[in-house]
């Protein structure tokens, strides 16, 4: 047997067929650029010890020169792949240096071309033959070409290149790999040159067996190589378990994300292609296997929403940032939902959009909710104003734009402050403030009158519901506000005519009171007027004795007695009845009494004419019984000018303010006056010079002008008629 | 006419009043009886001579009003003065056409009270007169037989004997016999006399003939 054949033909298999298997896995992936240098490599290896073989059984010097010569070329491709492996798998190694390498080695091959037989020797002059591995193999015996050293110092520079990338493939950390790659290469391409150099130049006279040592390189390599495959194969299994893992994961993704009501996809912006869960294609209506592309996927957005979210997605295809967006899909079976948006795209390294990758959250309830409450807030009869924590307005319904005058715009995002009177603002604001330290539902400002300001910066009484509302966004108030000027006037309204009513039953108790207030007092009228006309008639008759005298005479008395406690009754009673107290400006209450007896004067056919003081102080009193004293007088006056042609009856109230602390009105008629006789005894009671009168009316006025603190009197005014004027302390008067 | 002791009757509830009328009325020489309340009045026996009443329209139990009113039922006829405190038109036209003789708003003049207690009087004196002569009159004619009582009526209006005896199939000799029984029985002489008798004896049927 043959040991040199065995072993070379071995080494030149086990090579083709590393280099086979690592080509077959550069097939695969053309990514494992490496790999195909190492199948290069490997066959380079292969050629080499091919041509080392038919050295050793060269047997003429000429056959052994042409072989050298030729051996160069799988030489120059092992040294030019094992650069590029060395590039492609350690990821280091100086550029020029592999340049220089593959260079100088090109060189050398040219070189090698030109000499005759070969760049290693001159000559070669004889061939001796070895015993090895118990054959005889030839060597070469001859005269070494200088140039060879071109040769060799491409080796050289193949070492420090190699040397060089395992340094920093080690210092990067990838110390396995720089140790294997670089450390095989070094000692291998070491020893092989060191021999082939030795033999070159006579030193050793061995056989050639540089391949041996190369098949020991592409045996490391492959080793590492086979690592790699290893590690991969691991990678795969673990891969692979993860896959199982991420199918899992999204497994539960796709639940988690059904159960959120969410719509997971993917946007593969340079393809436009978008990935969809088939749950939701399904949703959507597209087909398992339909392409979707951008624009297909948008025609579920709602024809509506379709422009805006366009221009949304334009818009962030620029800029990385998050997107959100709400708006409306219409699914096919004509379902309107509302979603949020959230997206990001993602950008390569030169700011291209890559992907965009987002979800769809279903808010339709929120959004129904969201439409309720706007729909009820729009549809309140109060206005409305939502106002968050920081005072500014968030909301407002349409009420409230009519009530303040402003549109919808101009008030969302200023601060409430806009609609509150200028010279409450700024205690508002410490209002406000106070109100979210301890949010309670309550009317605003309670006991107190609320105004607000329109836009063109009047008024109106207001009444305010305040209601704090949490939020995930933080405290608003929702402010109900409702314009009570209306109400106010109608109360003021209903107030007056109250008083009317009462003014109105008092003066009728009165009339009832003084009916009977009559047949009260004629009872001991008639008495006495009987008892003194009987005393008369029995002195006449001279039959009058001392005793009867007595007796008539205490009964006269006692009736008189009797008729004063009645009018005494009476006159407490209307005072009693009135202890109300307040301040009265009596100029309204001469309009406000004009206004009440207005049918009367219609039908007097008389014109009552006002002549008021301005700034006329205000009195203290029983509002109602000043009301009386005028309407007395007024009513006076209007039977005064009964028998006056229509054309003279007026009635003249004037007020004024006398500058001494009282004021007076003054009633005046164009009448035919008051007669110096009745003047006197005008405001006696039961003083009548009227037909059906009761001779009271006069006699309460000056009780209620004088349990005010004032006087009444009576003259004629020049130019006719009589003028009754009474006088009345100031407020400021009495409190003195 | 004067004979019977003639009565004036207070009724008012104040006591006031009621004094100074009693001394009113007796300066004016009326006797005087009084009552402060008209059921205490009706509880009294009807004073037989002449007699008027004075009553307070306001009272509380029975009211003036209604005290007329009880009278008339009762056919009395007491001749009523009504006083009142607070009269008015309507109430004063209906006890005035009920047959008042005054009605009188306090205070009233005392004279004008008098006055009315005057003729008050006088009318209750007169009609006392006219009673007495119907219930006379009645008792004459109760004498007659009622042929001659149909005779007198034919008489009293105005037919002669014959005539009468026609009207009632007798004989004239007869008629003229019963008709001087009547004149006899009645104690008159004259168709005249006997029209007038007729007339106080407030006779329905002949009244209504000689009308």
């Amino acid at each position: 047997m043959n040991w040199v054949t065995v072993i070379w033909s071995v080494g030149t298999g086990m090579c083709l067929t590393l280099a086979l298997i690592e080509f077959i896995v550069w097939w695969r992936d053309r990514t494992a650029r490496a790999t195909l240098a190492f199948a290069v490599l490997a066959v380079a290896v292969a050629i080499f010890a091919a041509f080392e073989l038919a050295l050793m059984q060269a047997q003429t010097p000429e056959r052994y020169g042409t072989i050298v010569r030729w051996l160069h070329v799988p030489l120059w491709a092992l040294v030019a792949s094992l650069v590029v492996f060395v590039r492609l798998y350690l990821k280091a190694g100086r550029l020029w240096l592999a340049w220089a390498v593959v260079g100088v080695r090109t060189l050398s091959l040219m070189l090698n071309f030109i000499f005759t037989p070969n760049i290693n020797f001159q000559k070669i002059t004889a061939l001796r033959h070895i015993r090895f591995l118990g054959e005889s193999v030839s060597a070469p015996i001859g005269v070494t070409n200088p140039w060879v050293l071109v040769a060799q110092f491409s080796l050289l520079l193949l070492v420090i290149f190699v040397a060089d990338a395992a340094i920093t493939a080690w210092r990067r950390g990838d110390r396995r790999q720089a140790f294997t790659v670089g450390g095989s290469i070094l000692f291998f391409v070491v020893a092989g040159t060191a021999q082939g150099t030795a033999i070159n130049w006579g030193i050793f006279s061995t056989p050639v067996t540089i391949s041996l040592f190369y098949q020991g390189l592409v045996a490391a390599m492959a080793y590492e190589l086979s690592y790699d495959m290893l590690h991969a194969a691991a990678l795969a299994h673990r891969l692979q378990r993860s896959e199982a893992g991420l199918r899992e994961g999204e497994k539960q993704m796709s639940l988690a994300t059904a159960a959120a009501g969410l719509i997971v996809w993917t946007w593969d912006i340079p393809r436009d292609e978008v990935w969809l869960s088939d749950k939701d294609r399904a949703l959507f209506g597209f087909s398992q296997n339909e392409r979707l592309t951008g624009e297909r996927v948008r025609r579920v957005v709602h024809p509506d929403d379709r422009q805006f979210v366009s221009a949304l997605v334009n818009r962030s295809l620029d800029a990385d940032k998050e997107l959100e967006a709400e708006y409306r899909l219409l699914l096919p079976d004509g379902r309107v939902r509302w979603v949020n948006r959230r997206g990001r795209i993602e950008f390569d390294s030169e700011g291209k959009p890559i992907w965009e990758r987002g979800v769809l959250i279903d808010i339709t309830e929120r959004k129904q909710a969201q439409e309720l409450f706007q729909l009820a807030t729009e549809a309140s009869p109060s206005g409305t104003v939502l106002v968050d924590h920081q005072g500014r307005i968030v909301l407002v319904n349409a009420h409230a734009e009519k009530l303040f005058g402003y549109t919808r715009d101009e008030l969302i995002g200023k601060t409430v402050e806009i609609l509150v009177p200028k010279r409450f603002a700024h205690s508002h604001a410490f209002d406000r403030a106070n109100f979210f330290a301890t949010p309670e539902a309550r009317p605003m400002g309670a006991g107190r009158e609320l105004f607000a300001r329109r836009k063109d910066g009047s008024e109106f009484p207001i009444e305010i519901g305040l209601n704090p509302i949490q939020t995930p966004q933080g405290p608003f108030v929702l402010a109900n506000i409702v314009d009570i000027s209306a109400r106010l006037t109608a109360e003021e309204d209903a107030r007056r005519r109250r008083e009317q009513v009462e003014l109105l039953s008092r003066v009728s108790l009165l009339g009832e009171m003084t009916a009977s207030l009559a047949h009260e007092l004629n009872q001991p009228l008639t008495a006495i007027v009987n008892n003194a006309t009987a005393a008369m008639q029995y002195i006449e008759q001279g039959r009058l004795n001392q005793e009867q005298l007595q007796e008539i005479l205490t009964d006269v008395a006692a009736d008189g007695r009797r008729a004063h406690n009645i009018m005494r009754n009476v006159r407490s009673a209307i005072k009693k009845g009135t202890a109300i107290h307040g301040r009265i400006n009596v100029n309204d209450l001469v309009k406000v009494v004009t206004h009440m007896v207005h049918p009367d004067t219609v039908a007097h056919f008389c014109k009552v004419e006002l002549s008021l003081a301005r700034d006329l102080p205000a009195i203290e009193g029983d509002p109602t019984q000043i009301q009386q004293v005028l309407i007395n007088l007024v009513s006076n006056a209007f039977d005064a000018l009964g028998g006056v042609p229509p054309s003279r009856r007026i009635v003249e109230i004037t007020t004024s303010y006398d500058g001494d602390g009282t004021i007076s009105v003054a009633v005046r008629d164009h009448g035919p006056g008051v007669s110096e006789v009745t003047r006197e005894r005008l405001f006696e009671q039961f003083f009548t010079t009227k037909q059906e009168g009761l001779g009271m009316g006069l006699a309460i006025v000056r009780s209620i002008v004088e349990s005010h603190g004032g006087s009444i009197a009576v003259e004629n005014a020049e130019g006719g008629g009589a003028r009754f004027r009474f006088r009345l302390p100031t407020k400021e008067e009495l409190s003195q | 006419m004067m004979t019977e002791t003639t009565m004036v009757f207070v009724i008012d509830d104040e006591l006031s009043v009621r004094k100074s009328l009693q001394r009113l009325l007796d300066a004016a020489h009326y006797k005087v009886e009084l009552f402060k309340s008209a059921t205490e009045f009706l509880s009294r026996s009807p004073h037989p001579g002449p007699s008027c009443v004075i009553v307070d329209v306001q009272m509380p139990g029975l009211n003036g009003i209604d005290f007329q009113k009880a009278l008339v039922k009762s056919r009395r006829e007491e001749q009523l003065i009504f006083i009142t405190g607070h009269g008015n038109i309507s109430m004063c036209a209906k006890v005035m056409k009920a047959g008042a003789i005054d009605f009188l708003t306090k205070p009233f003049k005392p004279k004008a009270l008098v006055d009315s207690v005057e003729r008050a009087l006088v009318r209750s004196a007169e009609q006392r007169c006219r009673t007495t002569e119907k219930i006379q009159a009645r008792a004459l004619l109760e004498l007659l037989t009622p042929r001659e009582f149909e005779v007198m009526e034919l008489v009293a209006q105005g037919m002669l004997n014959k005539q009468i005896a026609g009207e009632l199939g007798t004989a004239e000799k007869t008629v003229k016999c019963q008709r001087s029984q009547v004149m006899r029985k009645l104690g008159i002489t004259s168709v005249a006399e006997l029209m007038l008798l007729l007339q106080k004896a407030e006779v329905p049927s002949v009244i209504r003939t000689t009308n």
